[in-house]
């Protein structure tokens, strides 16, 4: 049984489209559609890390007893993560290229070497100790309202 | 108390896996020198005081010092591992194992046992260590990248194990077939620990930072595994002697190390990212010398050719190109990360493309693609080239001491440098 860690991965390999639509309008120099490409991508990103925080983490951390450790490290990352979030969206805004490209790899790195962290590490453990009506829940709720 | 997997305190200081990473330029400058002055001589043959020290320099120096630093670090972030905290304090560890490398070419070009004696415990000692730790912080990873990387370190204690072999075999401790044990020392380095190690990070990084779909998972699981096949199967052939070891280690490379070349090259081209910077070229070239390499192995075994062309496409079109394209990435991304958990920092820290700026990692992939095309040359004229390739091997380290020192200076420096216009407005200038 591993259904986090399939949608929730799932979830992670959506955003790698909107990077690669956002750096393919930032190459063609077309403001309008990056603008576009990363409204998507950040509701899409939003909208992740606050299932994982409001249901996920605390649902592990139940189950667990580990209040700190994993999840407590996650959180810290959505944090660095959505730091870059704002100067991405001004750079964007001021037609600065390439700031934004400068930006945009950052998160890329920062995106997915968070990613690879939940995909190996976290989400297995989640499989092991989330029951199967827990794990429906919240892939359910993943999917639901989703951008 | 014990660290948890993905926990703050698992993973390592800034400085623990830099201090490795930082002896990988200077052991590639004493490569391009020892180039220089050898010149055409390196070529003659692989058993020359000379080429056994560029082999080494190169080998131990400059890849194995980056692939340990490159475990600290993907340890705790591939596979959850949760490294023993003296692994963060034993600041010593690079130092010893760098004083070993330079004993060791030290023993190759000027033939002494007590130099001999001393490179292997401290080469030994500093891996015995290193390995140690390396397995206990790995003992709970129960996750795919988790076997990826014990196998991986496994193949290195063999390596080294082997290596060790051969010095008593040299000093006349111990005597064997030294022939037949080189070839199964040379293709457990090669195979089951450096391109072990490569795979178990291109599952991770290939996808990760060229936005490619990932490595099926049946290829993932089966032929790191089967990787194992190409030394215990020279080990069987030993017993009928170098010959035997040797043509085994070639057909072997010639069966096991395309599929996992070709598999890396399809997914590249997959990739949804459009524009294709230092690193993915890198790898290109890395993947491109692997499907090469076991083709030059077998006309080289029957005489054809010069094995030097095999080792150039091995350790510099290979090994260091991956070594090349993960530097001009990894680097920024650590300075960057580090500086953004910085406790109590103000502003924003400055980001990848500003700590590294494209340009200087165009320059790195620009002067490994000369390196490779006069190593190659060197064969055909090797006066001058040679010597012109010590050159451009010893541009290459400095361009990468270069990036290094970028890094570093920014670390340290920061927020001291940033003006406070620019802390306001993260852009590049």
């Amino acid at each position: 049984m591993s259904t986090i860690t399939t949608r929730f991965t799932h979830d992670h390999r959506r955003s790698d489209e909107g990077f690669a639509a956002l750096e393919a309008a930032l190459l063609t120099g077309s403001v309008d559609a990056a603008l576009g490409a990363w409204e998507t991508l950040q509701a899409e990103l939003q909208h992740h890390f606050l299932i994982e925080e409001e249901a996920l983490f605390p649902a592990f951390e139940a189950a667990t007893g580990m209040n700190g450790g994993p999840t407590e490290v996650m959180r810290l990352e959505h944090a660095q993560i959505r730091e870059l979030f704002a100067p991405l969206a001004s750079a964007l805004e001021a037609k600065e290229t390439e700031a934004a490209r400068d930006l945009l790899e950052t998160l890329l790195v920062m995106l997915q070497q968070h990613n690879m962290k939940e995909e190996n590490v976290l989400y297995p453990m989640c499989d092991q100790v989330l029951g199967a009506g827990q794990q429906e829940a919240l892939v359910q709720r993943l999917a639901a309202n989703s951008p | 108390m014990k660290a948890l997997p993905l926990d703050v305190k698992s993973s390592p200081p800034y400085t623990v896996p830099l201090r490795w990473f930082a002896l990988a330029p200077p052991m590639l400058a004493l490569a391009g020198l020892l180039l220089f002055f050898e010149g055409p001589t390196a070529v003659l043959s692989r058993w020359t005081p000379a080429a056994l020290a560029l082999t080494h320099v190169t080998a131990l120096g400059f890849m194995g010092s980056v692939m340990l630093g490159a475990s600290v670090q993907v340890l705790p972030v591939l596979a959850g591992a949760v490294w023993p905290p003296v692994m963060f304090r034993w600041h010593a560890l690079p130092a010893l194992w760098g004083a070993g490398v330079s004993l060791l070419v030290a023993s190759f070009l000027w033939p002494n046992r007590t130099l001999t004696v001393a490179a292997a415990i401290l080469l030994a000692g500093t891996l015995a260590v290193f390995l140690s730790l390396a397995f206990l912080a790995l003992a709970s990873a129960r996750n795919p990248a988790g076997g990826d990387l014990r196998r991986a370190l496994v193949g290195f204690s063999l390596t080294a194990l082997l290596g060790l072999g051969l010095l008593a075999q040299r000093e006349g401790i111990w005597l064997a077939d030294h022939f037949a044990w080189v070839s199964w020392h040379v293709v457990s380095a090669w195979s089951v620990w450096g391109l072990g190690l490569v795979a178990a990070i291109a599952y991770a990084v290939v996808p990760m930072f060229q936005l490619t779909p990932p490595y099926p998972e049946k290829f993932r699981a089966r032929w790191g595994r089967l990787l194992w096949l190409l030394p215990f199967s020279v080990a069987a052939a030993m017993g009928w002697g170098a010959r035997a070891a040797e043509a085994v280690a070639v057909l072997g490379a010639l069966i096991l190390v395309p599929p996992f070349a070709v598999q890396t090259l399809q997914l590249q081209a997959r990739s949804k990212r459009p524009r294709h910077d230092a690193t993915w070229k890198l790898w290109r070239v890395a993947m491109g010398s692997a499907l090469v390499a076991p083709l030059l192995a077998l006309l080289a075994a029957g005489d054809v050719l010069s094995p030097w062309w095999v080792g150039v496409t091995v350790f510099w079109g290979g090994f260091a190109a991956v070594i090349c394209g993960m530097w001009v990435k990894i680097l920024p991304f650590l300075t960057w990360l580090h500086l953004q958990q910085r406790p109590g920092r103000q502003g924003f820290p400055p980001t990848m493309l500003r700590i590294t700026p494209e340009v200087q990692a165009d320059r790195l992939w620009q002067g490994h693609g000369i390196t490779t095309v006069l190593l190659l040359a060197g064969l055909l004229l090797p006066e001058p080239l040679i010597r012109l390739a010590g050159l451009a091997v010893l541009a290459c380290a400095v361009q990468m001491g270069y990036i290094l020192w970028l890094a570093v200076r920014t670390y340290r420096h920061w927020p001291q440098t940033v003006p406070p216009q620019t802390e306001a407005n993260p852009s590049p200038r």
